[in-house]
């Protein structure tokens, strides 16, 4: 299935995209053929030519646009259409970008002082909230933002907090906490190896106080709980972790009811260790039946129930890892690594493919659906 | 919202239509590939992984003689003879550091073999924690599987046999203080003495990895099958130099000498930056011959010749490579061998992927 494509060599830089899309055949036939599409329009952190960026992706093509370095998550603000790409490795820039017109140079923000972005934002409103690290200390932060990026306030919050989202209509934010101890500027493995201090925790978004705190049970230590999907009730949440161990298989799915507690889901049946103890993304579907999470290092898509969560089925696509719901039910998204882009039909049997494409890039974590 | 795509997407597979069958003859041709790469990566197990984790088998083995030898008559032991065994199983772990895969992935085996690069200083605070504790049970090897991993490897037998005024007489010294200092010495050689037999069992056992690999089959939930483990070996040669370019010299080079880093440098307690450095380049080129036997001929003069500049280029870095970086008259030499093992990277990442029908990942590399 391996396509070649001859694309440029030029490197994505900012002023240098109208001519690569020069170089680019067939773009002007497509953007001419439905002027009004997309209806439906995905966005992502990429590597294209080499170059970190990002992409708008459509069923009749990609937009790349170049960013200041290598992005993670991404997150629609609230009251326009555009798009936060939050930085990660080194994590030192968030971007804005206008979908209307990607390669328009973005606004970018930076990190608060001596930090770093962990990668992923928050909307609710005109509030941003951002993950970010301490590089001296490595201490964890969570960090309220207008919505041009312009800091607000600082909460300390645990070691590594990287996933963040608000629920219940803005009423609370979640953050999932990793709990690795790296020193931000040091490449290293964790300080705290086996003995990490993983959680996921409530917060009023207003004082900042914590509402509740969850976490694992005590001989799971060695799990990061890292990604997040909220439920269309606004107060399930679909997590997605990773072992730091592998000497045994451990669940790396839950499902945590907020003002409850964590429930854990099933791994996949059959191939215990299908998801190779690792989750890269997670996403719950439109009609709250389904929670779906990608594998990239199994190459696995995994599907479960929401409501008894039963696992109901995987599908395989190498290197995969973002996940995006769709606005239809029962209907996913997904990229790869390779440049993969399928849109997955959900049912109790598992998956079935609508329909796959390959474009030129290499599709980094996260998939956002605009 | 809209947005004119550049890039137009080619279209797979449509709504309801399933994908074509494969043709016998792709059918074969994708059941050669497969075949090659589990045959490549038994190649690199036998070639390269096992001999190397003997070596340090055999190394940590030695070395945990030498302390029990040692604390048997600690007034008049034989120091050197300690560094000596030090040196040695570093240089083996130097040898066999690249692979990732496997048991040594399990338990955090890698991490506590060797906790490097170290943040904070985080091995000296631990190390001290257990000297101050006193208490032999902090020894055993199962404590240490499920303690802090800074202070039960190599960096904290470096800092036992380098640090400090006189590091021989703080290990003589009479009275509890000596003995516990040795004691702890002896512990962290047992602890990896025990987790490279461990290691070297693992490979080499009848439902070890070695045999799961022949065999084409799943060994834990690490790989599914032959091909899984070929694309997991050969990104660790890959990252191997992720280690060397962006770990080892990067973070001591920085931007310029004023603001080079001398103590990021791996080992320069003992004067090793330089040699690990020099001994994770051998490695690499020893599995990279491996992988390379299949590939065209036409494809390996490239490598070789990319491989004996590096090498040379390493050789011509001082031992005290972090000093070195600091040192304007010194510093292009580091460069210069930082700039020949990209080198090498660029070439191998870009050829033996494509010869060996093995794809590596992009997501799948990262923690994250």
């Amino acid at each position: 299935m391996a396509i070649d494509w001859t694309i440029s060599r030029r490197g994505l830089v900012y002023g240098g995209i109208a001519a690569l899309a020069g170089t680019l055949g067939g773009s002007r036939r497509n953007a001419r053929a439905n002027p009004n599409f997309p209806s439906r329009t995905l966005i992502s952190a990429a590597r294209i030519n080499d170059t970190d960026g990002g992409a708008l992706v459509c069923e009749e093509g990609l937009c790349p646009f170049a960013l200041p370095a290598r992005a993670h998550g991404a997150i629609r603000l609230a009251r326009s259409e555009q798009v936060v790409l939050v930085g990660r490795r080194p994590g030192k820039f968030a971007a804005i970008i206008d979908p209307a017109s990607p390669q328009t140079a973005p606004r970018v923000f930076a990190p608060l002082e001596g930090h770093r972005f962990a990668g992923h934002a928050a909307v609710n409103g005109e509030t941003l909230v951002t993950s970010e690290m301490d590089e001296e200390s490595g201490e964890g932060a969570v960090v309220w933002r207008n919505a041009s990026g312009m800091p607000k306030q600082r909460l300390a919050l645990g070691i590594e907090p990287h996933d963040v989202l608000f629920a219940r209509g803005g009423d609370t934010l979640v953050a999932a906490v990793g709990g690795i101890a790296h020193a931000a500027v040091i490449k290293g493995p964790a300080i705290n190896a086996g003995k990490i201090d993983s959680f996921i925790v409530e917060l009023d978004p207003k004082s900042g106080n914590v509402i509740r705190r969850h976490r694992l049970p005590a001989d799971m230590k060695s799990l990061s709980l890292r990604h997040m999907a909220l439920a269309p009730d606004g107060e399930t949440v679909a997590f997605g972790m990773q072992d730091q161990d592998r000497s045994e298989v451990r669940p790396v799915m839950g499902l945590l009811r907020l003002g409850r507690g964590i429930d854990l889901l099933p791994l996949p049946e059959g191939e215990a260790g299908g998801l190779r103890s690792y989750i890269g993304s997670v996403a719950v579907d439109s009609s709250g039946r389904y929670v779906a999470a990608t594998s990239p290092k199994g190459g696995t898509v995994g599907l479960w129930s929401l409501s008894d969560g039963r696992w109901l089925g995987g599908f395989n696509l190498p290197d995969v890892c973002g996940l995006a719901a769709d606005d239809q039910s029962a209907r996913f998204w997904v990229t790869s690594g390779y440049g993969d882009v399928a849109r997955l039909r959900a049912d109790d049997e598992g998956f079935a493919v609508d329909a796959q494409w390959r474009a030129p890039a290499a599709f980094d974590n996260h998939l956002l659906r605009i | 919202m809209r947005f004119a795509p550049t890039t137009p997407l080619l279209k797979l597979a449509a709504e309801t239509k399933p994908a074509p069958p494969l043709t016998p003859a792709a059918r074969a041709a994708a059941a050669a590939k497969a075949a090659l790469a589990a045959k490549t990566a038994l190649a690199v197990t036998d070639q390269f992984i096992i001999p190397a984790y003997r070596t340090l088998a055999q190394a940590t083995d030695a070395q945990e003689k030498a302390w029990i030898a040692f604390a048997a008559k600690r007034e008049t032991g034989d120091f050197a003879n300690l560094r000596a065994a030090y040196n040695a199983s570093c240089d083996a772990w130097a040898g066999a550091q690249l692979v990732k895969t496997g048991p040594i992935s399990l338990f955090l085996r890698g991490d506590r073999f060797a906790y490097w690069p170290e943040a904070r200083n985080v091995t000296q605070r631990t190390l001290d924690a257990l000297l101050a504790a006193n208490d032999p049970k902090e020894l055993t090897p199962d404590n240490f599987a499920h303690d802090a991993v800074a202070a039960q490897g190599l960096t904290a037998l470096e800092r036992l046999l380098y640090d400090g005024d006189n590091p021989a007489q703080a290990l003589k010294a009479s009275g509890r203080a000596g003995q516990w200092r040795t004691q702890v010495g002896q512990g962290i050689a047992h602890n990896l003495s025990v987790i490279a037999k461990d290691v070297l069992a693992e490979w080499t056992a009848p439902d070890g990895v070695r045999a799961a690999i022949a065999a084409n089959k799943a060994w834990k939930t690490i790989f599914a099958d032959g091909p899984e483990a070929a694309r997991l070996l050969l990104t660790d040669l890959v990252a191997g130099f992720k280690l060397m370019h962006d770990v080892k010299l990067l973070p001591v080079l920085g931007a310029n000498a004023e603001v080079a880093k001398p103590k990021s440098a791996e080992a320069w307690r003992s004067g090793r930056s330089q040699r690990d450095l020099k001994l994770n380049l051998t490695a690499a080129h020893a599995m990279t011959k491996v992988f390379a036997e299949p590939i065209p001929a036409a494809h390996k003069p490239k490598i070789e010749a990319l491989y004996a500049a590096a090498e040379k280029a390493t050789d011509a870095v001082p031992a005290d490579l972090g000093e070195a970086a600091a040192d304007p008259r010194r510093r292009p030499r580091v460069d210069a061998a930082r700039a020949a093992i990209k080198a090498v990277q660029t070439e191998i990442a870009k050829t033996l992927p494509a010869d060996l029908s093995i794809t590596l990942g992009f997501n799948s590399l990262d923690g994250d």
